[in-house]
């Protein structure tokens, strides 16, 4: 039988030996971008495959998966729209204002439906 | 335990939003099959690359690639048990036709097993590890 084909899921691995090491992570504007851009993308998808939680990344060390749920998405874009526009991209959050709609529709959509 | 809270928090505190930590652990044999899936997964699609230039373009590129392969052979004996070997590189080559029929593997006590994915194919790894352990 044909097994549907799942996006591929970010993996992670955030190892560390002193808190420092974490708080440096914070302040790396990489970081954010990857984790921003990830949590876009699998919000993107939950969108498009009707889902209630996104999964954003997983990870190994831990064992963990990263789940946004979907009364989140908004404040997340929110964050992405913040950080894009201190790095000047104004098209992108002009894409994240659209997507932000979208969610927004699909939560009036989903109320109106039960 | 507080290694997954400080993390939960960095990811929350760049997200600007609550997550969720979901437990998504497999365990050691789970693992193992997912990497030799994956591996097995390329093996098979390099060969068919091989088998689909020569049969579209003509171009035969077996001597080019054969060192390759041996290498990948080479390291499949030296990992495995003579049977165990024998089957993973049935499973790659020669168990289907040209017609696409499936042929059954025939083990060393003649039992014959048919390979129609990997995970067949490592349900007979397992079977036979367990033979093995028999004797």
């Amino acid at each position: 039988m044909a097994k549907k084909k799942e996006r591929d899921v970010l993996s992670i691995e955030i190892q560390y030996d002193e808190k420092e090491e974490l708080e440096a992570l914070i302040e790396s504007e990489d970081f954010h971008k990857l984790l921003l851009d990830e949590a876009i993308s699998t919000i993107e998808h939950a969108l498009t495959k009707n889902r209630k939680s996104a999964r954003v990344c997983y990870v190994p060390n831990l064992e963990c998966s990263v789940v946004l749920e979907k009364r989140n998405f908004t404040k997340v874009l929110n964050t992405a729209i913040k950080f894009y526009e201190h790095q000047e991209d104004y098209a992108k959050c002009a894409e994240l204002v659209n997507l932000k709609k979208e969610v927004n529709e699909s939560e009036e959509g989903n109320k109106g439906g039960n | 335990m507080n290694q997954k809270k400080e993390i939960k928090g960095v990811i929350e505190q760049i997200l600007g939003s609550n997550i969720t930590m979901r437990f998504d652990g497999t365990n050691e044999e789970s693992k193992l099959k997912e990497e030799f899936i994956k591996v097995i997964t390329i093996f098979e699609s390099v060969w068919k690359r091989q088998n689909d230039i020569d049969l579209t373009y003509g171009a035969d590129l077996s001597s080019y690639d054969d060192p390759f392969f041996k290498v990948i052979e080479g390291f499949i004996n030296f990992c495995f048990d003579e049977i165990a070997a024998e089957a993973i590189i049935f499973y790659v080559y020669a168990r289907k036709t040209d017609e696409g029929e499936i042929i059954p593997f025939v083990d060393s006590n003649n039992q014959e097993h048919i390979f129609n994915t990997i995970d067949d194919l490592w349900e007979f790894l397992m079977y036979w590890a367990e033979e093995i352990m028999k004797l």
